[in-house]
């Protein structure tokens, strides 16, 4: 009877997955306001694909994707290969700080950027403009996408710290000996032997992306910001098409899948 | 150089944070005195006194705290003892049954959230903090933590604690769990967090004001807009709301955060 210690995270992922899962394709087929359903087939895809607001956030959910990785990814790696030669008392300072986004992310520090991208507020102060950066989509979207990528930076700084002290430094030694300057060596022998934790961490910052909520939400509850999960919490929860929204969830869930097998193939053919 | 960078770099990702902290004590006047300053102009309760005021604060204290408690307790249950089946265990289909159970990591959450609905209604569970706290339970990161970390644990010592007659059971709660307690600490922290931010699911979850928590009360109160009232100081009030929000993920944080990071750290190293 050994195997009980199984039952409660099977059933739980049976409940709460899987059988969401299955409803979500199921009330994609039909027309529903949870009250009434009535099964139209694929009618809902055709119309989340004619809705131009859709398909925006679409769009919107692939501008996320490219910013907030690279952002994210971009600056976990430079802060690690900083901190890396440096002693312990930094790796700590810095695993701590880069984490504390983390602990206010989304709807709790959302409103300080409300401050900061203010029309009278300290951006537009410091650049001297007179921007309001959440009103037109060119502004709105890097704008979104920076705040964002400020809260994930932490996770991938501890895993890649973790990965490279992890690393054999007789290898460096050998390095020097033959002499690569450290650059070289950061280039050449570290990254590659990270580029595992590298990948993962990408994907994770990639499939976040399109799920952004909270921060679209309290900063720029707008089509031209949305992103695919944004829209589909408008389309199901406020205007009650739940049918529609379910169609749409299951195009994201394809979008999401989409990313991780595109990482597979860049990681197989690398 | 490097330390430099590092450091402007820190400083930046903990200049929201602050400012949070500087703007939810300042009146109207002071959110916008260009230059920004670091310390407030005039220090005032009086955001805080309107949240008070406002909001019904205790209640959702104790809500919060019950989700918490709750979160916390399943979460954890269910992690380790999948983990310990996954780590210590062979049987066949199991790779089969390990990806089903990750599976959640690619999938959006919103997807799951609009039959989750459905779901919880059959159960019987709407609008109640058990139906808040029950189906986003399972995490499929907690699981991977947890088995990754067991593994590290010598099955020796399980089978010499079997030659002495002790059940699975007793060897999970009494052996590993106490050895594992870097893993099962952290896990706890992180569900602690999820509890205390997942803004959108309890917000969709929890209408009665009665049953509100803290992260939903506090942002529909702050967030409300128009009426003259709520125009008196919105940013100022809801910074402080974030300030509220934020100070005991501050804590849990600052009381082990080397569990946090061990814990991400550890799970790259395989």
């Amino acid at each position: 009877m050994k195997f009980w210690l199984l039952g409660p995270a099977v059933a739980f992922c049976a409940l709460f997955v899987l059988w969401p899962l299955g409803e979500v394709f199921w009330l994609s087929l039909n027309k529903s306001t949870y009250i009434v359903t009535e099964f139209i087939g694929l009618a809902n895809y055709a119309r989340a694909f004619a809705s131009p607001a859709f398909l925006r956030s679409v769009l919107n959910s692939l501008f996320y994707v490219v910013m907030v990785t690279t952002l994210q990814i971009g600056i976990a790696l430079i802060v690690t290969l900083l901190a890396m030669d440096l002693r312990k008392k930094w790796h700590d300072a810095v695993r701590i700080v880069f984490y504390v986004p983390m602990l206010s992310a989304g709807i709790i520090i959302a409103q300080v950027w409300r401050w900061v991208f203010h029309f009278n507020g300290p951006l537009n102060w410091m650049l001297g403009t007179e921007v309001a950066w959440f009103a037109q989509a060119s502004t709105g979207i890097p704008a979104i996408a920076m705040i964002v990528s400020a809260t994930g930076i932490g996770g991938a700084v501890i895993v890649f710290l973790a990965s490279i002290l992890a690393i054999d430094k007789s290898l460096f030694d050998a390095a020097v000996i033959d002499g690569a300057h450290r650059w070289q060596i950061k280039l050449h022998i570290v990254i590659p032997m990270i580029a595992p934790a590298i990948g993962a961490m990408s994907l994770l910052s990639a499939i976040m992306a399109p799920q952004v909520f909270e921060t679209i939400y309290a900063l720029a509850p707008y089509e031209y910001t949305a992103t695919m999960t944004f829209r589909i919490y408008q389309d199901g929860f406020q205007s009650g098409r739940y049918g529609l929204a379910a169609a749409e969830a299951v195009v994201l869930l394809v979008f999401v899948l989409g990313l991780s097998v595109l990482k597979n193939r860049i990681q197989r053919e690398a | 150089m490097k330390r430099a960078i590092l450091i402007v770099a820190m400083v930046a990702l903990l200049f929201p944070v602050w400012m949070m902290v500087v703007g939810s004590l300042q009146d109207i006047h002071g959110v916008f005195v260009m230059p920004p300053r670091l310390l407030p102009l005039k220090a005032t309760l009086q955001n805080y006194e309107w949240i008070f005021r406002y909001g019904q604060i205790g209640r959702w204290t104790v809500n919060t705290l019950f989700v918490t408690a709750g979160y916390v307790t399943l979460s954890v249950f269910l992690s380790i003892t999948a983990g310990y089946a996954f780590a210590f265990y062979r049987w066949k289909g199991k790779k089969a049954l390990w990806l089903v159970l990750l599976a959640g990591l690619f999938i959006p959450k919103i997807s799951i959230l609009i039959p989750l609905f459905v779901v919880v209604r059959k159960l019987g569970l709407s609008g109640t903090l058990a139906g808040v706290v029950i189906p986003v339970a399972f995490a499929p990161v907690g699981l991977y933590l947890a088995k990754t970390y067991f593994e590290t644990i010598p099955i020796s010592l399980l089978e010499s604690a079997r030659m002495d007659g002790a059940s699975e059971t007793q060897i999970l709660f009494r052996i590993v769990t106490p050895l594992a307690r870097p893993i099962v600490t952290a896990l706890a922290l992180f569900a602690a967090i999820q509890a205390l931010q997942d803004y959108l699911w309890q917000m969709l979850q929890l209408n009665s004001e009665a049953l509100q928590t803290l992260v939903v009360g506090i942002t529909r109160a702050t967030m409300k807009r128009g009426g003259a009232e709520t125009q008196v100081n919105p940013l100022g009030r809801a910074m402080a709301g974030g300030t509220m929000l934020v100070a005991p993920l501050l804590v849990v944080f600052g009381i082990a955060n080397r569990y946090f990071t061990s814990a991400l750290g550890g799970a790259v190293k395989e």
